[in-house]
């Protein structure tokens, strides 16, 4: 269990330092990808550890992929429209926290 | 065999209303051109008038197990959201062709749907049923944010999007944690697991630190609180007024009550100076404190109405964190009624102040001056919302402040370990008092000043009405605030306190 979590820590890291450094849409929604997977990783393993008497985690595993799955396509269509309308991918300066 | 759940639909009745309604205007704006948006709009409004009433109708109950649960504390929220999303929608119906954005009509079912999720969301009483109407309510928001910005401002809507989803993913990351940790996804039961895990297992100070840290800056983004404000500036300077109004007003109250939710109930084992470095109290209230303290600051020095009105919903919502952190009966309460004034005056003020803009093209603080001489009923509401947002005396601000402050000392007096609580209630009582001198100065110089523009504003009579209802609310909860008082009492006596 400490491997898993530390795993899913470490990739949960991965992915904010990249969605906060990344300037870009597409590398900050690919950052974003990274941390769902750890959230997802992390669920399954406390149902598969832990003796819960409702093991949720697998469903919850589901919401959070199709939910956020739409959300990401949804961001990636408005990306998109944004590079096309522009014409100018260079122009792509991206900064979550400002 | 395992127990059967009673699923309980019919107290859903409201939101399901709501969705089916706005998929049947999607379906109908795919058929019609633009120019009968007008349509769409009236549909939209009945759609909001009827759920309002199927809320007001509907019983309290448990939903799905303990999944919803319709209490008298769901029905304040809905009814604050379906009140802001009339407004809105009233507002978008007054605008002019000129000012409508290419598919406008999308615009209505997506505002439906997003009052919907939201009102879900104040029923919700599980992790996963928080993520899900989250999800419903902010989906719709951040389509209609893309839909309603030009071409030009493509990057704004992109950021938001991206700023969204990247809150959500944190506000996830520590809801695994909660689950974890607990075992169960319902809020109830998660205070208890929680409270004996904590009792039994020592170890576990890294993964409840961690699940604070992510929860914090989840909800920090989604509220846009300093230091994560930077993405939804532009926003507020872009986005069309009524869409603003809903998004400044019923979003961040649907945000602030599930914050209030999930650390009140959630992590109330982890409260308290004895829990240091867990202890999630301080942290909401250094937080709190940097939004009421950095708000107040900027109102003070920027000049463009917009921007006073981005910094002002900060410093609201660091006025109902202090709440949160108020941990006695006193506090749930003080959000409710907090909420509600503020949601009325916001509300009232973005309706004069988008009709001014598009009559004038008003931007800045200094043009409101003189505005009497020009348009005196828009001055005298504009007037009163002002006040009541600065807290002054026998407005609702002015009762929504004190009850906040009275929670905030109540629990520093409680113990000197508490002594924090005294610091971020001075500074939240400075922060108010500088507010409110500096709202009475706008007003002032609305009523003595001179005014460039002499052309009267002609207002429609539903948009007379609707300003007349929200100013007599918000002067009724002013001088009689017992009966919301005792109605925002629900609201701690949901959270588990103790209501003598």
């Amino acid at each position: 269990m400490f491997y898993y979590l530390s795993f899913t820590a470490a990739l949960f890291a991965i992915g904010v330092f990249g969605a906060l450094a990344r300037r870009s849409a597409m590398g900050i929604i690919i950052s974003i990808t990274i941390m769902l997977s750890a959230i997802i990783i992390n669920l399954i393993s406390f149902d598969r550890f832990l003796e819960h008497s409702e093991p949720l985690g697998h469903v919850w595993a589901l919401f959070i992929l199709i939910i956020c799955s739409f959300e990401l396509l949804i961001a990636v269509a408005a990306a998109y429209l944004w590079r096309s309308d522009s014409k100018a991918n260079s122009h792509e300066n991206l900064n979550l926290l400002n | 065999m395992p127990a059967i759940i009673e699923t309980n639909l019919a107290l859903l009745l409201p939101e399901i209303f709501l969705l089916v309604w706005s998929f049947l205007l999607v379906a109908i704006s795919l058929f019609v051109k633009s120019r009968t948006q007008q349509f769409s709009a009236i549909a939209a409004l009945c759609g909001l008038l009827v759920s309002i009433v199927l809320v007001l109708l509907s019983d309290y109950g448990e939903i799905a197990g303990r999944v919803f649960i319709n209490s008298s504390t769901a029905l304040f929220f809905k009814l604050i959201c379906a009140f802001v999303a009339v407004v809105s929608c009233l507002l978008m119906l007054t605008t002019t062709k000129a000012q409508v954005p290419e598919r406008m009509s999308l615009i209505y079912p997506l505002l439906l749907a997003s009052t919907g999720g939201m009102m879900l969301l104040s029923m919700a009483e599980n992790l996963i049923s928080i993520f899900v109407s989250l999800e419903m309510a902010t989906l719709p928001l951040l389509l209609m944010i893309i839909i309603s910005l030009s071409k030009q401002d493509r990057p704004v809507a992109v950021k938001a999007m991206l700023t969204s989803i990247f809150s959500t993913v944190l506000i996830l990351y520590g809801f695994s944690f909660l689950y974890g940790l607990s075992g169960s996804a319902d809020l109830f039961q998660m205070k208890i697991n929680i409270a004996i895990i904590h009792l039994t297992q020592r170890d576990i100070g890294v993964v409840i630190l961690l699940c604070v840290l992510t929860l914090i800056a989840g909800f920090m983004m989604k509220m846009h609180l300093p230091p994560f404000h930077g993405w939804a500036k532009e926003l507020y300077r872009k986005l069309p007024l009524p869409l603003l109004a809903f998004l400044a007003t019923a979003y961040i109250t649907v945000i602030l009550m599930s914050f209030s939710k999930v650390f009140v109930n959630g992590l109330f084992a982890f409260y308290g100076p004895e829990q240091q470095p867990n202890d999630w109290g301080r942290l909401v209230s250094l937080v709190a404190a940097g939004a009421i303290v950095t708000g107040t600051i900027k109102i003070i020095q920027l000049k463009e109405i917009r921007s006073m009105l981005f910094y002002l919903v900060i410093v609201q919502a660091g006025f109902a964190m202090t709440s949160v952190v108020s941990m006695n009966q006193l506090g749930p309460q003080a959000i409710g009624f907090h909420l509600v004034a503020f949601s009325l005056a916001m509300i009232g003020a973005m309706s004069v102040l988008y009709s001014l803009e598009k009559s004038r093209n008003l931007l800045t603080i200094s043009e409101l001056s003189g505005l009497y001489s020009s348009s005196r009923p828009l001055a005298l509401y504009l007037g009163l919302f002002f006040l009541s947002l600065g807290g002054l005396p026998l407005t609702a601000g002015f009762v929504a402040r004190y009850v906040i402050f009275e929670a905030a000392f109540s629990m520093a007096n409680t113990d000197f370990q508490y002594y924090w609580m005294f610091i971020l209630a001075g500074l939240g009582v400075l922060c108010a008092a500088i507010l409110f001198f500096y709202f009475v100065a706008i007003v002032f110089s609305m009523f003595k000043g001179s005014s460039q523009d002499t052309a009267a504003v002609r207002l429609s009579p539903v948009f007379l009405t609707v300003l007349t209802l929200t100013a007599a609310a918000t002067l009724l909860f002013g001088v009689f605030p017992d009966s919301l008082l005792d109605f925002s009492l629900e609201i701690s006596r949901s959270f588990g306190f103790i209501v003598e």
